[in-house]
């Protein structure tokens, strides 16, 4: 199944980018296509390369490895209002434009948010 | 595909359309507003769009927000644009506005449609794509 993937909220205040995390790992184990995760609003935090988590899981880290494995995507406006900047994204994780989650809305079988209403 | 309209039916039986929904109310938190943003985008994409306001959402689109001294723009007038987008109509699911002891009169100059908070259900199971903000 082609899955994409929405995330609405940031790192540590609230735990849908773990639960995204999670989510996306144990598709791609079970053989599912994750299509992209496209992060918007506050989800756009978890791309900040700078997050260091002393003694606890390190979500930065988490989304740049899985960066390896599917197509991460951080709303450009979203990241331009939070003062997020290219050089302070994860090596393997992008800056798009909406064209990147309407691709993903198109080609999708299903379609997951995580952190929203 | 012609943007706001109704797509055809994917293999599971859903039309093939995405349906953003608007339940937290304006300015207490960005989701309107970035709800709203992910409308615009969607159609100007074309993308097959259909959006509904329910619970506080209703409230976004009440008309004559006066919002000037908080630095933000006017999200009701902002919505009603949504039509000359290509966007038929703004949903509304009545019982929320019932509730809020508001009526069609309260909201701003734009095609809105009331539906009941069963169509509600029945939108978002006929819906492929479903995106709460």
């Amino acid at each position: 199944m082609k899955i994409g993937i929405l995330l609405l909220t940031g790192p540590y205040q609230h735990e849908g980018a773990d639960t995204a995390y999670h989510f996306t790992k144990a598709a791609l184990a079970r053989g599912h296509e994750i299509l992209g995760i496209f992060l918007y609003t506050d989800g756009v935090y978890v791309a900040n390369r700078n997050i260091v988590a002393p003694g606890h899981r390190n979500i930065a880290q988490m989304f740049n490895e899985l960066g390896v494995r599917t197509k991460i995507v951080a709303c450009g406006t979203c990241a331009k209002f939070r003062g997020m900047k290219q050089d302070l994204l994860s090596p393997n994780l992008k800056m798009g434009g909406m064209g990147a989650l309407v691709q993903m809305l198109q080609e999708c079988d299903r379609f997951l948010v995580f952190g929203g209403g | 595909m012609e943007a706001g309209a109704g797509g055809a039916q994917d293999a599971a039986g859903k039309e093939n359309c995405v349906l953003i929904m608007f339940r937290r109310p304006p300015y207490g938190s960005v989701m309107a507003v970035e709800g709203f943003r992910m409308a615009e985008a969607l159609l100007a994409f074309q993308v097959p769009l259909k959006v509904v306001f329910a619970e506080d959402g209703v409230l976004n689109l009440l008309k004559g927000q006066g919002n000037g001294p908080l630095g933000m723009g006017d999200l009701g007038k902002a919505f009603a644009g949504l039509h000359s987008s290509g966007l038929p109509e703004l949903l509304v699911v009545r019982d929320d506005l019932d509730a809020r002891k508001l009526s069609p009169a309260d909201l701003v100059d734009a095609p809105v449609t009331l539906v009941s908070a069963c169509h509600l259900r029945k939108l978002m199971e006929e819906s492929r794509v479903v995106i709460p903000f």
